[in-house]
């Protein structure tokens, strides 16, 4: 029971940092991304690289730090990850997304959304290989919390939660104490308003894009180094993004937090009751539910 | 030359059986402007009822009525549409790409469910084994093969006239005129909604239609029948035919499983050995390509709709953000 | 005191929310420094679309606007502030997810000056606004809104601010206030243009007037002579009432 409470709470925090981007989006630029669970995959295999390249350079950097198997190298990749991805996601709204804002309608853009997906997942396969990666060989052993009833914890874990909390509290903080970040709630409140009050759109939906596609980054980092890299990550994750957005209700950004900790939770405790195979199936159930009884999710507006 | 004619009377068969669901789509997002990010989950609904009804006993394990094929086949399809109306309810009211989601999310379901549900499905090997239509008649296997490409043939063609009455007629009007405006559609009296679910669960009973006579075809399914690209196949197929026209969604079928047939036949004779393991990949990015670019550079694809109402609903008067700035310079 | 020249000119405007579609038909009007300018007429006569095809908001497919001889015309809504002119929409003009400081921060964005003295200086001119700076936008009454309202749109130290329709759905005590507040930014030397439903209250301290129908010019003249029109009282003030302005 413990251990699917931290399981839970620990994929939750990763799901969480994804879909605070793709709540965003969806609510700002009006269209269901398909597309935001491969920048995930994109800043984990990002920052792969980088961290193989510095640790090349300077091999101190690669020395793992205290009980984890992260490196001082891994923290800078990781960095340079998050702003690479989020200049990736500007690119990819740049020559498709904005293309078709202007002609055509939000399905068209949804739709879209899964050819950018397969594009893009497919790449990174062909360029990192279809085997998993890991970002180190070193093993990490769990400590045991509790043995009754059973908790076993590794220290990663406790990194990639205060990481990840540390991730959104700095959103948090981006969005309620900045003007920066009243103007990017401003815009998903009323896109003409916020025009009327002198703010540029385009550029407050590149912001957009780097805040979606920087956290999607450290989030996919956060995956990989719980789990491990593969091509095929961000499929496997999409519908756990989308589900943590429409549990939390579209455009809050802390309903979105939440939601990715409910599904988190959902989907660790589900695997105590069903057969662990029916666990990509638990998403779609919470999704479900979540349009029948509350569809506005619990912090979005009717609209 | 009797190999290339079995194989081109294959590649037809197909052709055919897909064509049926990218007919289901073009109803549902064509004439409707229904997403539906799952249409793999209707398709293999489709094709799993039909062989648990059809099929023989399995030992032990659920299924095996054995009921007539025509009636196996109506099963399977009237099942895809309960699936429909599940999912329907609760999203047609909502915003659009909220269906986009719940159906992309019930595929991933249903694939989950048959690959561990092994009692009902079989689980991962699938169920295999099923008498065909009239197999025991014609016991000349490329007869047969011709048979069957006929028995594909008449049903697209039923399909297809049955769709193109249902379009030109006042409730094919209506379904465009809510696709184009459903505030002012509801004004005059329709429930969108009401409307938009049963162009849904019609397209989903098609797919499952089309599902049922795959699985009769290969006289076998797996969850492997059930992989997500298949949804993208038929998108594409049905983008690059042109939305909203069905003989360009009948062609769109042709051209699309044409370059991917060939796609993997160029890719498994001629690249190296250490690439073929990638060869699905590549095939994927073609899809995604395809896609894409068709959306980019001919979104309305090789056969546009002839429209009669109006264009497709432009940002301005779908809620998306317009520039009016950019607006008011042009 | 008014100058002579035009301060604020809009010449032969054809405008409308879809392009081929426009509502107005070569409408020309002009607004002088320090005037307020009433735009009134029937419902459907256009006057929200001329405002809005001022600010920028809607398709203008004709016509040339001018403020202080410099070309408005194409220059996208978000950069109109920089021009000296500031928009307050009728409806949905505050954001109510941000609380009333957030959102004067927000709009001070745009300023020239440190946007903490402008700040400073709209919550002393408001003390109603500074009793509810950490209160959400949604939490405030009608009055407070419309308030807050104008409080953005000064903030940014405009030459001129276009108002749409800035008493609709208040009560006549909240009405009389904010039009009474137009008057004392018109006095400190900022042109105000309005669009009134309440003819009657708005034409009260207005310098002149504009009468749209059909998307065009019906008449134009001092508030006053417009008020005192007979015909003009039977057609667009709703017959002849007592004491209203």
């Amino acid at each position: 029971m413990i251990q699917a409470l931290f399981d839970g709470v620990l994929v939750g925090s990763i799901l969480s940092l994804g879909a605070i981007g793709l709540t965003l989006v969806m609510h700002i630029l009006r269209f269901a991304n398909f597309s935001h669970a491969e920048l995930l995959s994109v800043g984990a295999y990002c920052a792969l690289t980088f961290d193989a390249v510095l640790s090349g350079i300077a091999p101190p950097l690669a020395n793992l730090i205290g009980p984890f198997s992260m490196s001082a190298a891994l923290a800078l990749s990781t960095l340079a990850a998050a702003i690479l991805t989020g200049f990736t996601a500007v690119l990819i709204d740049r020559l498709v997304f904005r293309r078709l804002r202007d002609t055509a309608g939000p399905l068209t853009m949804v739709f879209a959304s899964f050819g950018v997906a397969l594009i893009m997942r497919n790449l990174i396969a062909l360029v990192f290989g279809l085997r998993t990666e890991r970002f180190t060989d070193a093993i990490s052993f769990a400590t045991m919390v509790s043995s009754d009833p059973l908790l076993l914890i590794k220290p990663d874990q406790v990194a990639i939660l205060l990481i990840a909390v540390a991730a959104m509290a700095a959103l948090h903080l981006l969005l309620t104490r900045t003007t920066l970040g009243f103007a990017l709630r401003a815009v998903a409140e009323n896109p003409t308003l916020a025009q009327v009050n002198g703010i540029a759109l385009p550029s407050m939906i590149r912001l957009t894009w780097i805040i979606g596609g920087g956290l999607a980054a450290i989030a996919g980092v956060l995956y990989g180094i719980d789990n491990q890299l593969s091509p095929v990550m961000g499929r496997d994750l999409v519908l756990s993004l989308f589900a943590a957005a429409i549990v939390g209700g579209l455009g809050s950004v802390t309903g979105a937090m939440l939601g990715g900790f409910i599904v988190g939770l959902a989907s660790s405790f589900a695997i105590l009751l069903l057969p662990a195979g029916y666990k990509p199936a638990i998403p779609f159930l919470v999704i479900l539910a979540t349009l029948y009884i509350r569809p506005n999710g619990l912090f979005g507006e009717a609209r | 030359m009797i190999g290339f004619v079995s194989y081109l009377v294959f590649f037809l068969t197909i052709t055919a059986i897909l064509a049926i669901a990218v007919l289901g789509l073009n109803l549902q997002w064509g004439n409707a402007g229904i997403f539906n990010g799952g249409v793999v989950a209707f398709f293999g609904t489709g094709a799993y009822i039909m062989i648990i009804l059809g099929g023989p006993e399995r030992g032990g394990e659920f299924g095996g009525f054995g009921l007539p094929w025509p009636l196996a086949l109506a099963g399977g399809a009237a099942a895809a549409g309960l699936l429909a109306i599940l999912v329907g309810l609760a999203t047609t009211r909502l915003r659009h790409d909220y269906l986009a989601i719940a159906t992309f999310g019930i595929a991933i379901a249903i694939e989950a469910f048959v690959r561990n549900a092994t009692y009902l499905t079989g689980g991962a090997k699938g169920i295999r084994g099923f008498e065909r239509p009239l197999e025991a008649l014609i016991d000349n296997p490329f007869l047969y093969s011709l048979f069957f490409l006929a028995l594909a043939v008449v049903l697209l063609i039923i399909v297809y006239a049955g769709l193109s009455r249902l379009v030109s007629s006042p409730y094919g009007r209506l379904l465009r005129a809510i696709r184009e405006d459903e505030t002012a559609a509801r004004s005059l009296g329709k429930n969108p909604a009401r409307v938009r679910l049963e162009a849904f669960v019609i397209g989903a009973v098609i797919m499952g239609l089309a599902g049922g006579l795959y699985a009769t075809f290969y006289a076998f399914i797996s969850p492997q029948d059930l992989a997500p690209i298949l949804t993208f196949q038929i998108w594409a197929m049905l983008i690059v035919g042109g939305a909203g026209n069905n003989l360009g969604a009948m062609l769109g079928t042709f051209v699309v499983w044409g370059c991917w047939v060939a796609s993997g036949y160029v890719l498994s004779s001629l690249a190296p050995q250490e690439l073929q393991l990638y060869a699905g990949t590549l095939q994927y990015i073609l899809i995604g390509l395809i896609i894409v670019v068709t959306l980019l550079i001919r979104p309305r694809g090789l056969l546009p709709e002839r429209l009669q109402v109006t264009k497709r609903p432009g940002p301005q008067n779908t809620g998306v953000i317009s520039n009016a700035g950019e607006q008011y310079q042009s | 005191m008014p100058d002579a020249a035009p301060f604020l000119n809009v010449s032969d405007f054809t405008a409308g929310y879809k392009r081929g579609l426009p509502i107005l038909h070569g409408v020309s009007m002009h607004v002088n420094s320090g005037e307020i300018v009433t735009v009134i007429g029937p419902n459907g006569a256009g006057k929200s679309t001329l405002i809005k095809a001022i600010a920028g908001l809607v398709i203008v497919e004709g016509g040339a606007i001018t403020l202080e001889a410099r070309n408005l015309l194409g220059i996208a809504p978000d950069r109109l502030g920089r021009f000296g002119l500031s928009y307050v929409p009728q409806t949905a003009n505050i954001f109510t997810t941000l609380s009333v400081s957030q959102n004067l921060a927000l709009a001070a964005r745009r300023c020239r000056a440190a946007p903490e003295t402008r700040i400073a200086a709209m919550l002393d001119l408001f003390p109603a606004l500074a009793e509810r700076r950490s209160v959400r936008g949604g939490g405030l009454s009608g009055g407070q809104r419309q308030v807050l309202a104008i409080a953005m749109a000064l903030i940014a130290e405009p030459r001129i601010i276009l108002m749409d329709e800035p008493t609709a759905g208040l009560s006549p005590k909240a009405s009389q206030d904010v039009l009474e507040l137009i008057g004392k930014i018109a006095g400190d030397g900022v042109s105000v243009l309005l669009v009134e439903q309440n003819a009657r209250m708005a034409l009260g301290i207005s310098d002149r007037a504009y009468i749209l129908a059909d998307g065009q010019n019906q008449m134009d003249g001092p508030a006053g002579d417009i008020l005192d029109d007979p015909a003009v009282a039977e057609i667009y003030l709703g017959g002849r009432r007592k004491g209203a302005a």
